[in-house]
């Protein structure tokens, strides 16, 4: 019976550390839609749920013998949420340091910063962070920060995310013309869950 | 004579149609029709015409009550001698009343059997009030009413065979009761 | 003693009641209305509708063959437009149904043209990111980090 009962509760503590994993990996973005006024284009991407369900499901009807759909599929598979804010301006400064801090300070220790890249030049500032599971084996979240002086873009991943992948995607699945302008003007894309 | 007797019979109809709806004047109407009829049977049965037409009157006033059972103007007739007819058997039955003349009463009676005889006609008249009841009312609805033994058999609810039967036995025992009385008589005399 | 048919129809031939027999029944009548032994034949609306009917069979014939007649036809247009409501229902019912099949297919492919959007997005900032950081073995970390 106690040992029945240790097992019941290492699996809660499991389970707990499993979601604290999945709560770590997402960053909350919202502080971030300020700065649609100001910007000349943005891109607002909020996907995961039921939401990213549908998209998964319709990308694993499409054909395998497109190597790019096969991989495509393979990156989608094992995600739980996908969340972009992207900002263009006409002008420099018209975010501040305290909006990309909002994002920084959400990164916790079991965040590794993989990437970081600084061009006091451009006044450009760029880093990559990974959050790896809490067995270790695989990836739980991806983070990507770029900071340019007419350009924020917060990219975060969470799921099993294959960033090799990711970055050696090739092809381009956006439709046509009209689907990107659609979807890079102002607007947003939330799971209604 | 068809045309007049359709008129006659759509009169009645009508008369009929309105006495149901509560018209007085329609059902006086349909009793100035019938009640010689109605009067006439209970008279011959009952050779008493205050009975015969306290009787008449209990017919009229069920039919006004029973008017909305009648169809037609046919029916009515029907009805009525029927009614007339049972009514006076169960009067006949409770009272027993056979009246019977006395011997000195008895008119001088006469050989002839011509037609236009009032005495005959009276004796006749006796002699029928003296027959059985139900044999005394298939003569009435035969002579008077002119009814065949099938009406008087419906009328009277018997069977027709039973109603050719009681009149052949009416008229034989009509003639042997007229027989008799003319012999009772002449030996009286002589 | 002999006598004919004739005689004895001659005998019970119809006789009169006298002067005034009608107003006598019809007095009668009246008393017994008065002391209540017999209703007007018109107080109860129902009887005389019911003789009226009696006394026309030809019509009532008519007008019952013509009521059933009547019915027949109302119930069998009853049942047509039963039927026309119950296929016009399955019809919407269908055709909600499509509707809210094909908006959950626009819902799906606005899903993955933003998930595609999205990957696209993150590729392309990935790559910069190590373009800048002018560090290929970046990647070779992160294959690692994959495996």
């Amino acid at each position: 019976m106690k040992r029945v009962m240790g097992m019941i509760v290492g699996l809660a503590l499991c389970c707990a550390a499993a979601r604290g994993y999945g709560q770590d990996a997402k960053i909350q973005l919202d502080s971030l839609n300020k700065l649609s006024d100001k910007a000349a284009r943005v891109t607002d991407v909020t996907l995961d749920g039921s939401l990213l369900q549908f998209a998964v499901n319709m990308i694993e009807k499409a054909d395998d013998g497109d190597e790019d759909v096969a991989q495509l599929k393979s990156i989608m598979k094992n995600l739980k949420g996908i969340y972009v804010k992207s900002f263009e301006f006409d002008e420099a400064s018209q975010y501040s340091k305290a909006d990309v801090e909002s994002v920084r300070s959400q990164i916790t220790a079991r965040w590794t910063k993989i990437v970081q890249s600084i061009d006091k030049r451009s006044n450009e500032h760029d880093e990559i962070y990974l959050l790896k599971s809490g067995s270790g084996e695989h990836v739980a979240g991806v983070l990507i920060l770029v900071a340019e002086p007419k350009e924020l873009t917060v990219v975060n991943i969470v799921g099993d995310v294959p960033v090799d992948k990711i970055s050696s995607l090739e092809h381009h699945f956006v439709i046509n013309d009209k689907d990107s302008d659609k979807k890079q003007k102002k607007g947003k894309s939330h799971d209604e869950e | 004579m068809e045309r007049s007797v359709g008129r006659e019979e759509d009169r009645l109809e009508a008369a009929l149609s309105r006495a149901a709806q509560g018209d007085s004047m329609a059902f006086a109407e349909l009793v100035r029709e019938h009640q010689g009829m109605v009067f006439s049977i209970a008279y011959h049965y009952m050779q008493d015409r205050s009975l015969a037409e306290d009787l008449a009157q209990e017919v009229f006033l069920e039919l006004y009550q029973g008017l909305a059972r009648i169809q037609s103007a046919a029916h009515l007739t029907f009805w009525l001698r029927r009614v007339t007819a049972n009514r006076c058997i169960d009067q006949g039955r409770k009272k027993l009343r056979r009246r019977e003349h006395a011997l000195e009463e008895a008119p001088e009676p006469v050989a002839s059997n011509a037609p236009a005889d009032p005495l005959l006609l009276e004796r006749l008249q006796q002699s029928v009030a003296g027959l059985p009841e139900r044999q005394r009312m298939v003569v009435i609805l035969r002579f008077q009413e002119g009814l065949g033994p099938a009406e008087i058999a419906e009328a009277l609810d018997m069977p027709v065979n039973t109603v050719k039967s009681t009149l052949h036995r009416s008229l034989e025992e009509l003639r042997k009761g007229l027989t008799r009385k003319l012999r009772e008589v002449r030996y009286a005399f002589f | 003693m002999h006598f004919s048919e004739d005689d004895l129809r001659e005998a019970l031939k119809r006789k009169d009641p006298g002067e005034g027999f009608t107003q006598r029944v019809m007095a009668r009548v009246e008393q017994a209305k008065a002391e209540g032994k017999t209703k007007p034949v018109n107080g109860n609306g129902n009887r005389s509708f019911l003789a009226w009917w009696r006394l026309r069979p030809a019509w009532t014939f008519a007008v019952v063959t013509l009521l059933l007649l009547g019915f027949a036809w109302g119930g069998y247009q009853y049942s047509e437009y039963r039927h026309a409501e119950e296929m016009r229902i399955a019809a919407e019912k269908q055709k909600q149904m499509e509707e809210k099949q094909k908006e959950l297919q626009a819902e799906a492919e606005q899903a993955k043209a933003q998930a595609i959007l999205a990957l696209e997005i993150a590729r392309a900032k990935l790559n910069h990111v190590l373009q800048q950081a002018q560090v290929p073995a970046g990647i070779e970390k992160i294959r690692r980090q994959r495996l």
